[in-house]
């Protein structure tokens, strides 16, 4: 090795020539020529051609100084010293993200609610909160919001039905885009709309203020004049004997078969149509599904003519039509004589997420339903075959939902109705309390793959379990209302691109070309 | 014949409630009784020459006497009713062999009657025997001793100093060759000649003494414990014991003591555990053998935490996600951010809590799942101003230790363009070399270019990066770069504090004069807002770390900050012998602090007035109880003088004076804590005091009291600690509850104590809605799990004897910005959390081999057993399971080998530990 320090008179300061040791992270290179006569941009390269760290990136350092780029300075190198060097060899610069993070710290109230995607609630203007839920329920359906929104609020004919339907429309669109003031207003419209509809909701409670109000007196209410102002969007095929949008995706039909069970009669048939059906809570309810088979088939007395007496019948409905928004009323409250109140059953009466109405309905509707759940039975199968053969479940399931097409829920000729069956919650109205006349209504809605609580103005996040747990049993909210949507199929897009499907939008529910228009 | 009859009389007397108690006793003992009182009879009698062969019988039948434990031995209960006599016949006889011999008996005898008070009140015991032969004390038995002992140490002082020494010369041989050291110990520390001791050290009882005076030193006053001290360091050293005599020298805070100890050893190889002893003390030693040296960069601690890490399979990195477990919270609370994933919205505090959860748990990892990896940028930027600052330096927290691995990662947020993520860098480039040197000091070169720079934030990130990269180092050049800064009158107070808390650091326990005249200086000079601005306490505490540790050393520098005005100056002043007296355990000064707490303010201008005479006539005794040590009662006066002027002034300046006067109790109350923090007793007391404070304290004593009690049990999650602190964290006073909660993360920090963790977990719940309550239980949560479970916090180790000064340092200057939370902590500096890296150390065992490469053994873990002055030899630890090395630690803790087949070289089996191998070790011969 081969060293000579000489001093030099200018820089009064000893030059070296030798070897040094150069450290680059745990890279350690022994042996590293250089002469402190040279200007240190040459010592820089001779780096740059070890390590591959630009020049401009390099910090050399030795003994607690750094190297500059064009004097050796006060930078003290002696022969085998040991040099650091700092510098990755990647170019780019940590780069601010094109966004600006947004904090909730920064942000006012109005902001914070846009920025976490929570509807806007409505407040409670003295026991309404039954009309609350109702509303936040029925918003839930979006061909009925579409509907709404469209609503020609000038045509109104001066009814009381036409005034709510209005103020429907109008908190709706508060609802949706108005901020928490409109909200109010609106409510305090839809209120004196109510009142105006339904005198009985005006009722004063002793205190002063309004009396709690049964929700589902509220909901038929409010239902019923909507039917009568919400006019179905003329349809394709003109053969459509549903006039309202009510009807249309609320409605259902039943065909009623009337059994003696005492004399030989003839069976007697006949169809009724239904906006909810009924699950009557006995003692050995315990699920939905056989409260609403008990109702389905149900022993009535009644006159009979042969018999010419009251007589026993058996009273079977099947399901003829389903409609795309399925209502089950759980008949919780019933009238208690000796203490006049509507006393409710806190039975816990468990309810699926998933509601398969298959066996309710006639054989007709059966077969006309089979293709469709055929499709669903084959989408299920793909997909465990697909989970068994990849083995893990992996986080790409959110990239490929964009590649996914849907199917229409409805018969072809029937917009509006469900054509498969299947259901899936999508709200649910509870109540808390012992009566329906006291107590205190909710509405727990779907948002995608969440649950949203609409406690009045609150409106906070919630998870399925806690959804579920709402099946009754205790003193905590108990499902009243139960509003089904129907269940969408989503088949993996396929390379040929059929006529007839609609691609997804984001609108989980899919909107019909009809209602939009 | 007058004298005859005279003691016949009494001996009649005396004779007479003899008789009846003789009935019980057994043959053999009756005729030991009547031989006894033949020679008594004999002694009485005038035949002089039969005196001596008496006396002869007597003393042989004493000694020869065989006694249990709890009885006094047969012959001196059957001659302690002829005491009185033999007292006379002493005086009779004439020959001075014999007289001598008859006070050597008496002597003894009066060892029965003890009991009585006259006896003892006369000492007799001793009194007797000095007059009699003073030769071979010892055969008298331990029991004589004992009692001539307590009398000695009762009778001595300066003027009969030289005639009881031959006897203390006496007792104390025969005390070092019976086994009897402690008792040595004890007589010779009442006596205050301890160095009587030092030629009777051997081999074989050299090693309880020392252990036992060691044990003394904590609770002897100055300058004893140093005498103590140096005593035990001496004999160590005589002995052969340098490892033990380093653990000593340490213990004095004195370098050259090290480095005297350094060099008296001349074994390579227990050279190498000398410096793997001061590289845990970070006591920067010049060696220049290479291998040394490395030892003493302590650059080896990285490789070994990653292997350590690599064998409790916790190399994979943990999420702030992990540790919060939100999932286990019950359904429907907010806090579940799942619910929240389809519209993310970020929150500048929860994102910074996480940055500090996401830095503290994997400290030292080098890996995270938020800033190492390839878009960490982002993440930054999710971050707030100051906010980007901590997590760009929780880069350094993350590579700690890492000096080789770490700085390239780090290097690349050097070339960006916002300033926050600069200035992190520069703080995480500190925090890297944090407790590891360089030979290249590459915190220096790259840091000490931004100490002057223009932009405030890039000085905040290389200030308080190169406190913390050179804490507890000493180092002049780093300290000229950082003075400047402290003298820079323009810059904004937060600059001039970090500059403060740097210098500390660095100069932490050197009573380093350059610090703090230019910290003096700087509080002198200053215009008012430096005073009124909070940062005013990193002043002073910058100048209480340079003194950490130094006792009375703090005079002058007292004295110099008299000049101050009022309210800074007794803030000042007290701060300063809270450093001072740091660990020392020293009861006079937690007094004295104890006394400032104990005040109460009014609001009322004449109630004050009256209660400020009471304090001052209070204040008057208390100088005068506590003139021992000196600085204690200046202090006094000082306080005093502070009542009168606050007296003066007007009613709106009282509240100002009475909110200084909260920020003096809120130091004196952490004061108590630091003082009593090192020992065991003194911390113990402190609960109970602190328990007080708590319930009728004032605002600022209760805010600072949850700290305290932190303080005393860093890292160490004692059920009732914990207990008391989850109470004060829902205290309806927020300050209260926020301290409280991040002490609980101090008293769990890098425990991962599953107790405390479900504490938190419903914390986090309860306080669910307040943001700022949950930003503190985060932070606790991620202290809990520091390290995932690795490290310690607790400044003492080396079984609590020692206290690392840096670490104790970064936990005061995290403490002193707890002090006032919602500015400092809660406001924009948040950064200096990361002072907690200095503290920051793996609870571990690890076992080397002769050539410092990792060996596997297998040792005995439990809970360590107090052996100071047990007899035999007793079992160090309890409850012990068996383990294989590396391993890790718990507060407490003690380890010892469980093997024969190595010896090791560190008498405390902690951190680093060199095992050699065994000659003669019965394991590895059986196989």
């Amino acid at each position: 090795m081969r060293v000579c320090v000489k001093y030099r008179l200018a820089g009064q300061r000893p030059s070296l020539a030798g070897n040094v040791k150069v450290k680059w992270g745990k890279e350690m290179y022994p042996d590293v020529e250089v002469n402190t006569d040279d200007e240190p941009v040459l010592f820089k390269a001779q780096i740059f051609a070890l390590t591959g760290v630009q020049p401009e990136r390099q910090k050399v350092v030795c003994k607690g100084v750094t190297l500059r780029d064009d004097t050796w300075g006060n930078f003290k190198l002696t022969n085998n010293a040991l040099v650091l060097v700092m510098g990755s060899k990647e170019e780019d610069v940590p780069a601010a993200p094109v966004e600006q993070t947004r904090f909730v710290e920064d942000m006012n109230e109005a902001e914070l609610a846009t920025a976490m995607d929570m509807p806007e609630g409505l407040i409670n203007l003295g026991n309404t909160c039954y009309m609350n839920a109702t509303v936040q329920c029925l918003k839930t359906v979006p061909e009925l919001r579409n509907a709404l929104l469209n609503y020609d609020k000038s045509s109104t004919g001066g009814d009381t039905a036409g005034e709510l339907t209005a103020a429907l429309s109008e908190t709706v669109s508060a609802l949706d885009s108005g901020g928490s003031s409109a909200c109010g207003v609106a409510a305090a419209r839809l209120l004196g709309a109510l009142h105006g509809a339904a005198p009985r909701f005006a009722e004063r409670a002793a205190a002063g203020g309004f009396a709690q109000q049964d929700a589902s007196e509220c909901w038929t209410e409010i239902v019923r004049a909507l039917q009568q102002r919400l006019p179905a969007a003329p349809m394709p095929d003109k053969n459509a004997t549903r006039a309202s949008v009510i009807e249309q995706y609320f409605g259902g039909t039943l065909d009623v078969e009337l059994v003696c069970s005492e004399a030989d009669e003839p069976p007697t048939h006949s169809e009724e149509s239904f906006l909810q059906l009924s699950c009557f809570i006995s003692q050995d309810v315990k699920y939905l599904q056989s409260g609403l088979r008990s109702k389905m088939a149900e022993h009535i007395t009644k006159m009979s003519q042969t018999l010419g007496r009251d007589a026993v019948y058996t009273k079977t409905s099947k399901i003829s039509r389903l409609p795309a928004y399925l209502t089950v009323q759980f008949v919780r409250f019933y009238y208690k004589e000796k203490e006049s109140i509507n006393a409710k059953i806190l039975k816990d009466v468990k309810f699926p997420l998933d509601l398969d109405v298959y066996e309710l309905c006639t054989p007709e509707l059966q077969e006309r339903l089979t293709p469709m759940r055929n499709k669903f039975k084959e989408l299920e199968d793909a997909k465990v075959q697909s989970s068994l053969s990849s083995g893990n479940k992996s986080h790409g399931d959110s990239s490929k939902a964009k590649k996914k097409r849907v199917l229409p829920y409805w018969f072809e000729n029937d917009v509006g109705s469900n054509n498969s069956g299947y259901y899936r919650l999508q709200a649910v109205l509870t109540h808390r309390g012992r009566s329906s006349s006291s107590g205190h209504y909710v509405a727990w809605v779907a948002r995608g793959a969440g649950w949203l609580r609409c406690d009045d103005d609150t409106v906070t996040p919630v998870t399925e379990d806690e959804v579920l747990k709402l099946s009754g049993g205790g003193d905590w909210h108990c499902a009243y209302l139960l509003l089904y949507g129907p269940k969408i199929l989503e088949l993996p897009e396929q390379d040929e691109d059929e006529p007839m499907v609609t691609d997804i939008t984001d609108d989980p529910a899919g909107e019909p070309p009809t209602a939009l228009a | 014949m007058t004298v005859k009859n005279k003691t016949e009389e009494p001996k009649k007397e005396k004779a007479e409630p003899a008789v009846a108690p003789n009935d019980d006793l057994s043959e053999e003992d009756k005729r030991l009784q009547e031989e006894l009182n033949m020679l008594v009879d004999k002694l009485l009698g005038n035949e002089v020459d039969l005196y001596f062969p008496a006396l002869q019988m007597l003393s042989n039948l004493i000694r020869t006497s065989t006694t249990s434990m709890t009885s006094v031995p047969k012959p001196l209960k059957f001659l302690r009713e002829h005491y009185p006599a033999l007292k006379q016949v002493y005086e009779k006889i004439t020959d001075e062999k014999t007289k001598k011999f008859c006070a050597d008996v008496i002597s003894v005898l009066a060892m029965g009657v003890s009991g009585t008070l006259e006896v003892a009140e006369k000492r007799e015991c001793l009194k007797y025997c000095l007059l009699g032969t003073l030769s071979n004390v010892g055969d008298w038995g331990h029991e004589y001793v004992r009692q001539l002992e307590g009398e000695i140490a009762e009778e001595w002082n300066i003027e009969n100093m030289d005639s009881l020494l031959p006897l203390v010369r006496d007792v104390i041989t025969f005390d070092m060759k019976h086994s009897a050291e402690i008792q040595a110990c004890d007589l010779l520390m009442e006596i205050d000649r301890l160095d009587l001791l030092t030629q009777h050290m051997d081999q074989s009882n050299y090693p309880r003494v020392c252990l036992y005076l060691i044990g003394c030193a904590s609770y002897v006053v100055e300058p004893e414990s140093t005498q103590i001290l140096q005593g035990v360091l001496d004999t160590y050293l005589r002995f052969g014991e340098y490892p033990r005599a380093m653990l000593v020298a340490m213990q004095l805070h004195e370098k050259a003591k090290c480095e005297e100890v350094f060099n008296a050893c001349n074994d390579p190889l227990i050279k190498k555990q000398l410096c793997y002893l001061l590289a845990r003390q970070y006591i920067p030693l010049e060696v220049d053998d290479e291998d040394l040296r490395t030892i003493l960069l302590n650059a080896h601690i990285n490789d070994h935490f990653l292997s350590l890490a690599r064998e409790l399979d916790i190399m994979e990195p943990k999420t702030p996600e992990e540790v919060y477990k939100t999932w286990l919270e019950s359904a429907g609370s907010a806090l579940r951010p799942s619910l929240l994933t389809e519209h993310p919205v970020d929150s500048a505090r929860q994102n910074l809590s996480a940055t500090f959860v996401n830095a503290f748990v994997n400290a030292g990892f080098g890996r995270d799942k938020l800033v190492t990896t390839d878009d960490g940028n982002k993440w930054m930027y999710k971050n707030k101003d100051h906010g980007m600052l901590s997590a760009a330096a929780s880069l350094g927290m993350i590579h700690l230790w890492d000096v080789d691995g770490g700085l390239t990662p780090i290097d690349k947020y050097l070339y960006t363009a916002d300033e926050h993520i600069k200035a992190g860098a520069l703080l995480a480039l500190g925090l890297v070399n944090c407790g590891v040197r360089n030979e290249c000091d590459p915190a220096l070169a790259l840091l000490s270019d931004y100490v002057l720079h223009s932009s405030s934030n890039l000085r905040i990130g290389s200030v308080l990066g190169l406190g913390i990269a050179y804490a507890g180092t000493q180092r002049e050049d780093v300290l000229s770069h950082l003075l400047p800064v402290l003298n820079d009158t323009t810059a904004p107070a937060e600059i001039c504090a970090l500059a403060a808390i740097s210098c500390g650091l660095i100069a932490v326990g050197s009573c380093n004069g350059d610090v703090s005249c230019a910290i003096i200086q700087r509080l002198i000079d200053d215009n008012k807002d430096l005073h009124s601005s909070t940062y005013a306490r990193f002043l002073h505490l910058g100048l209480g770390l340079c003194f950490l540790g130094c006792k009375e050393r703090t005079e002058a520098t007292m004295a110099a900050l008299e000049v101050l005005p009022e309210p800074q100056q007794s803030l000042c002043q007290t701060t300063l012998s809270m450093c001072a007296y740091a660990g020392t355990g020293d009861v006079l000064v937690v007094q004295q602090m104890l006394h400032i707490c104990s005040k109460h303010y009014e609001t009322d201008n004449e109630q004050s007035s009256t209660e400020d005479t009471a304090f001052k006539k209070q204040d008057k005794k208390d100088a005068k109880e506590t003139t021992a040590t000196p600085s204690s009662s200046k202090d006094d006066k000082s306080k005093g003088k502070s009542s009168k002027d606050s007296k003066n002034k007007e009613k709106d300046k009282e509240k100002e004076a009475n909110k200084e006067l909260s920020s003096v109790q809120a130091v004196a109350t952490l004061g108590v804590a630091v003082i009593a923090l090192a020992e065991e007793t003194g911390a113990e007391m402190c609960t109970r005091i602190f328990g007080q404070l708590g319930r009728y304290g004032e605002p600022a004593v209760r805010r600072a009291v949850p700290l305290a009690i932190a303080l005393c049990s860093v890292s160490n999650p004692q059920l009732s600690v914990i207990d008391v602190l989850n109470k004060y964290s829902h205290d309806s006073d927020n300050d209260v509850a926020y301290n409280a909660i991040f002490a609980m993360g101090l008293v769990g920090a890098g425990t991962n104590n599953a107790r405390l963790a479900t504490m938190l977990r419903a914390l986090a719940l309860y306080h669910g809605k307040s943001p700022v309550h949950l930003f503190m239980v985060r932070l606790a949560q991620g202290l809990c799990h520091a390290g995932k479970g690795t490290v310690t916090l607790c400044p003492a180790h080396a079984d609590r004897r020692l206290l690392n000064q840096p670490a104790l340092a970064g936990l005061l200057v995290v403490l002193t910005a707890f002090l006032d939370c919602k500015t400092i902590i809660l406001g924009k500096s948040h950064y200096l959390l990361y002072v907690l890296a200095t503290a920051m150390q793996p609870r571990w065992l690890v076992t080397l081999d002769e050539n410092l490469q990792p060996l596997n053994v297998s040792v005995r873990v439990g809970q360590a057993v107090d052996v100071i002055g047990k007899a035999g030899t007793p079992k160090t630890i309890a409850g012990s399971h068996t383990h294989t090395t590396p391993v890790l630690l718990s507060f407490g803790e003690r380890a010892e080998l469980a093997t024969d087949e190595y010896i090791p070289l560190s008498p405390i089996m902690e951190g680093f530990v060199i095992l050699k191998k065994n000659e003669d070790s019965v394991m590895a011969s059986v196989q």
